[in-house]
């Protein structure tokens, strides 16, 4: 038998990154041992059923070079639209994949909670970074996590003591500038302690042109009785690749929820992985998706039920338009021991345009005989009643259109309670059906 | 204010109105009954300008004005209301949002500025004490789990905040308790005015107990049959329409 193995394109530039980016030896051994597992792995290709239609081989043939972020590249006023007013609690900016401390700020929080970059929190606070780094999904980490792991150097760190509540937000701003076949690696690490109470918003946002590759990992541990929100925004530009995968694992008795938009992009994989390790859980994933022209928007949900009576929703909602393509993919794996989960799940989107192209997938895995799994698709287009319903009472053709288009998605806004930040969604999107016409 | 002359219509290529003629003054109130499939849906959905009919023949003169010339949304500013048979469901678009689109684009016609905020609101919670409903409404989405009673009494209360010129009431009574009914009458009595002309389409005589009508028309086979006063409804109730379809064949063959 012969083996085929491919060079990994990647192998040089990782070589030069493990020996030019220092880091303490347990941060060195996550590096080596995601590298060994990436190499093994390698990228997936559309063979695999979970990629079949979201095509990464231009990131496999032509390896990326890491992003080098100067340290003035971006102005502060080029980011006041993104700011979230009074509802910002603090602010950290990366470009780039380059730290930028003039942006950032974080000396509005509570004592005792830290919300810092990484890298430095690998030093300062090994105990509190190292027993969560890179362990929450244990072996079921996806290739594109191995990579991100392998390129381990720097992101956010936040930590919220036991009992102590965070009003406002988080802002972590991941910010691109121009660049040719350039990636980045963000990343964010956040540990909510016992009934304590954090929203954290990860923002991609792309404000130069092209392509570029965003690969992020965000893990968040959700301590017992504790209530964590997390809203990720991906406005990348769109000749980009971005990959994000979010591990969350929740202790009895927790309340997350995830809130996602995703309007830029050429391709856009959304990974959502909860695991409810406890009694009496919450978990909400609330998402929409609005791509248009060529761009790719794929979700995977993957929620995990590990322990009795605890509950999940999955809420996501795409409005496609031209040529693009979405697709959403729905996991619910319900282990032995969780009887009477309720878990829920419903896919809806709307055409508006005959060329865009949707797949939906539940895929239930239930092992426990007493739970209750509902889930539901819908495919659609523009109901010409309704439309006609409008007319009758006056309003024009268009307007109507748009007021049913952005009804369909407002549901999924209604679930963002973080006003500012739905405020901007809701604009983009309303902007993006105005220039239509 | 409406002037219906020869109109023919057809719907899937199949002819369904056949002439009908109809002159409906200021401030009148026209009754149009009639059986089952005689084509009065068909007269309210052609009115309010849904593309599915094709006008083959005839006009339609609203305030001096060519009405079929018209696409539905504006005829629906130039003051026509269609209370639907069938109100459409719209999840996601509250009530208020809706109304206030349709408002503004009455207003943005007539060269007027956007409505003030809290002036609307006003005026809104005023007109919702014509067919007695809550403030909740404001916030539910347009007909989403409304009841059937509730859908109706939303579609006059709409009339009330647009007040038309010309209003079309689409078998508003259908399905309706006893309770809901005089409710949904009562508004309509209360939107009466001399500068309000009104078709009121139904397929029970009961409604006009509520709503006395200056006029009644029997449409049947696509035609007006037969028109009177409002003892043309009493005699329909006691007798049926048999003897008018009979009347109709009768002409027809003979």
């Amino acid at each position: 038998m012969t083996v085929m193995t491919t060079p990994n394109a990647y192998a040089g530039t990782w070589a030069t990154f493990a020996e030019t980016h220092d880091a303490p030896a347990w941060v060195r051994e996550i590096r080596e041992s995601a590298w060994a597992k990436f190499e093994e792995l390698g990228f997936p290709t559309v063979r695999d059923e979970d990629w079949r239609f979201t095509d990464v081989s231009a990131l496999a043939e032509n390896a990326f070079a890491l992003a080098s972020g100067a340290p003035d590249a971006v102005r502060a006023t080029q980011l006041s639209d993104l700011r979230l007013g009074e509802s910002e609690t603090a602010t950290i900016v990366f470009v780039d994949g380059t730290y930028q401390p003039t942006l950032s700020r974080t000396s509005g929080l509570p004592g005792g909670v830290v919300a810092m970059p990484l890298a430095d929190a690998l030093r300062e606070h090994e105990n509190l970074v190292r027993p969560h780094l890179g362990s929450l999904s244990g072996d079921d980490r996806e290739a594109f996590t191995h990579l991100a792991d392998a390129f381990l150097r720097d992101g956010v760190f936040v930590h919220v003591p036991n009992g102590t509540a965070v009003t406002g937000a988080i802002h972590v701003l991941f910010v691109s500038t121009s660049g040719r076949d350039t990636m980045t690696f963000p990343r964010v690490l956040a540990v909510a302690g016992e009934s304590s109470e954090v929203v954290i918003v990860e923002d991609h946002v792309g404000l130069g042109e092209g392509r570029l590759f965003a690969n992020a990992v965000t893990e968040i541990v959700v301590g017992a009785n504790a209530k964590v929100s997390h809203y990720f925004v991906e406005q990348s530009n769109e000749d980009s690749y971005a990959v994000s995968t979010l591990y969350v694992s929740q202790s009895r008795d927790s309340d997350f929820s995830s809130h996602s938009a995703l309007l830029g992009g050429a391709l856009v994989r959304n990974n959502v992985f909860p695991t409810l390790n406890g009694e009496n859980c919450m978990s909400v994933l609330n998402g929409m998706y609005v791509p248009r022209g060529h761009q790719l928007h794929d979700n995977r949900m993957r929620v995990r039920h590990a322990e009795a009576h605890s509950e999940s929703r999955q809420y996501y909602r795409g409005i496609l338009d031209g040529r693009a393509k979405a697709m959403f993919s729905g996991r619910i794996i319900v282990d032995e021991g969780a009887q009477k989960t309720d878990a829920v799940q419903s896919n809806k989107n709307l055409l508006l345009s005959a060329d865009a192209l949707v797949e939906t997938k539940p895929q239930l895995e239930i092992y426990a005989d007493d739970v209750k799994c509902t889930h539901g698709a819908t495919i659609g287009q523009i109901d010409d009643e309704a439309i006609f319903y409008c007319e009758a009472r006056g309003i024009p053709v268009e307007t109507a259109r748009r007021l049913l288009v952005f009804a369909f998605v407002n549901e999924i806004f209604e679930r963002m309670e973080l006003d500012p930040l739905r405020e901007r969604l809701q604009r983009i999107v309303a902007e993006r059906l105005n220039e239509r016409e | 204010m409406i002037k219906i002359q020869d109109l023919h219509v057809n719907v899937e290529g199949k002819p369904i109105l056949k002439g009908i003629n109809l002159e409906i003054g200021n401030g009148e109130v026209h009754s149009i009954m009639g059986p089952n499939g005689s084509g009065k849906s068909t007269l309210a959905q052609v009115l309010a300008g849904h593309e599915a009919y094709e006008v083959t023949q005839g006009r339609v003169i609203m305030d001096g004005q060519d009405l079929l010339e018209m696409d539905a949304d504006e005829r629906a500013r130039e003051g026509l209301f269609l209370a639907f048979q069938y109100p459409v469901e719209i999840p996601g678009v509250s009530t208020m949002e809706f109304l206030k689109a349709a408002y503004n684009a009455k207003r943005e016609h007539r060269g007027e500025p956007e409505v003030d905020a809290l002036d609307f609101l006003k005026l809104v919670k005023e007109k919702l004490g014509v067919v007695k409903m809550d403030e909740a409404f404001l916030r539910r989405s347009v007909n989403e789990g409304f009841s059937g009673g509730e859908k109706k009494r939303h579609e006059i209360f709409q009339m009330a905040v647009l007040e038309p010129k010309v209003a079309v009431l689409d078998e508003t009574d259908s399905g309706l308790d006893i309770d809901a009914l005089r409710i949904v009458a009562e508004g309509v009595n209360d939107l009466r005015g001399p500068e309000r002309s009104m078709i009121v389409i139904t397929h029970y005589q009961r409604l006009l107990n509520y709503i006395e009508p200056d006029f009644v028309h029997v449409l049947v086979d696509g035609r007006i049959a037969k028109s009177g006063g409002p003892e043309l409804a009493h005699e329909l109730e006691s007798r049926g329409y048999a003897w008018i379809e009979e009347a109709v064949r009768a002409g027809a063959t003979g």
